[in-house]
């Protein structure tokens, strides 16, 4: 028997090992979990030596009335924690992007991550995300199969590529022509591997509860939303069932969708972004 | 679209079946060959031979799970294009370096094994894999299967390099001695 034997016997090895040593994500040491509860027990801390200096009462309460407890109302959510804002990266043009995320350019842009805060932990997030994108060659929204028409708008950038946004995920931003200038936009992130291996097929709802249990979602409003539920959408290559989100104080929808393992926000005025123009809708990589 | 629907267009001879599967395992496919080739254009080269070949074998095959098989796929043609790359002194593969390794848990001999020799050596590494603590058979499929390197196997276990060497080379000298008494030629 010949060791090359050994590495191709290896190939044939029970799928579930395989799959469980690939869902292993970056593991916390020990000296970062201390160094994160130490300054959560701090921001505790501080909390409490705040409280009475905030909320004070204007004037003593009434015997007998049980004290009021504001936090005990709306308890913070966890998950709807924004995360540090770091400013996007912006390009005008599909190459223009392509070149900045290329092999030669990329640790350009970890460096200004780097520079802007974002710590380690993000920037390595994110350095998965820019070699997955590349390596499937940039996914980019196509209408009718063909490259859709950026925006142009003076003063704003086509693509906004930020390292940390919804779900603590890089998200892309893709602003397409819009002819009555509205605020419209298409978003893309990858879903990670750990959450696509524990479902099959799983719908945009599905996988914002396992990233997010505590976001909106359908059942769970938030304060936000005056509807979310799920809808059966057709785009040019597939029907797909959408998560839609009615807001209660902006006249778009957003719509969630699954395409592959990339996680789709459509955001736009449903009367203009008919189901008409979704069925034109697919995604596909910009260079071959 | 799920793996019984691609399975079907496969089956069909509908070239929508290569479309769908880039779209649904791509990604996959291009990371198990970057891993072991680490140059993006052979792992391009890779995923289209890997299409190719599940396009020639299904049918009469239906596997599933799809992952699983297109995984194995592309780890087989990796393999042998690194194999070839190492030949030609071309490539920063960690193949011949995972290769190196092994060699003390199986004797290199020239016998070719036959198919029942490599059927109970797979049976005896799924048994021994599962008798490992987790983290151990976690960095040993890291290193072995996916051929990652130790330094990424270290980041992603948040462990010193010289902690992932020690466990692998534990996890070698068990695997050895498990070979050992299954009767192969250590």
């Amino acid at each position: 028997m010949k060791n090359r034997d050994m590495i191709d016997a290896l190939n044939d090895i029970d799928f579930d090992l395989i799959e469980d040593a690939g869902r292993v994500t970056r593991k916390t040491s020990m000296r970062r979990k201390i160094a994160r509860w130490s300054s959560f027990a701090a921001c505790v801390c501080l909390a409490l030596a705040l409280i009475p200096v905030l909320f004070k009462p204007s004037s003593p309460p009434e015997e007998g009335t049980p004290p009021s407890s504001p936090y005990m109302e709306n308890p913070p959510v966890q998950d709807a924690t924004p995360p540090p804002y770091m400013y996007p990266f912006g390009y005008d043009t599909f190459d223009e992007f392509k070149n900045a995320i290329s092999e030669k350019n990329e640790k350009t842009l970890y460096a200004e991550l780097l520079e802007q805060g974002a710590g380690d932990g993000r920037t390595d997030v994110f350095k998965s995300f820019v070699r997955k994108f590349r390596a499937q060659h940039m996914m980019i929204p196509c209408i009718d199969g063909e490259t859709v028409e950026l925006s142009n708008r003076e003063g704003f950038s086509n693509i906004s590529f930020f390292a940390s946004e919804a779900y603590n995920l890089p998200w892309i931003f893709y602003y397409p022509y819009v002819s009555t200038g509205e605020n419209f936009y298409i978003k893309i992130t990858y879903v990670p591997d750990y959450i696509l291996g524990q479902m099959e097929n799983p719908t945009a709802s599905e996988v914002i509860r396992a990233l997010s249990p505590n976001s909106p979602n359908v059942g769970n409003l938030g304060e936000r939303y005056e509807k979310i539920y799920n809808k059966t959408i057709k785009l040019y290559d597939r029907e797909v069932t959408a998560m839609v989100c009615e807001y209660k104080d902006d006249p778009r929808n957003s719509t969630i969708f699954m395409y592959g393992d990339l996680l789709v926000e459509v955001k736009g005025k449903p009367d203009v972004w008919t189901a008409q123009w979704f069925s034109s809708l697919s995604f596909d990589s910009f260079y071959q | 679209m799920t793996d019984e629907m691609i399975v079907e267009l496969y089956w069909q001879r509908d070239e929508r079946a290569i479309h769908e599967t880039e779209l649904t395992y791509g990604g996959y496919i291009r990371y198990v060959a970057y891993a072991i080739l680490r140059d993006e254009r052979d792992a391009d080269e890779i995923a289209n031979d890997t299409y190719l070949k599940a396009w020639n074998s299904i049918p009469p095959q239906r596997p599933l799970p799809l992952k699983a098989f297109f995984g194995r796929i592309a780890r087989q043609l990796s393999l042998n294009r690194a194999e070839y790359n190492t030949a030609e002194k071309r490539g920063g593969s960690q193949y011949p370096l995972a290769l190196d390794e092994l060699l003390e848990c199986i004797a290199d001999k020239d016998a070719a094994p036959d198919a029942a020799e490599l059927i109970a050596l797979r049976d005896a590494l799924n048994a021994f894999l599962r008798t490992l603590p987790s983290d151990a058979r976690r960095m040993f499929i890291r290193r072995y299967w996916y051929m990652d390197s130790i330094a990424d196997i270290a980041w992603t276990f948040a462990a010193s390099e010289s902690r992932v060497k020690s466990t692998l080379a534990r996890a070698r000298a068990k695997l050895r001695k498990t070979l050992e008494k299954e009767g192969f030629d250590v």
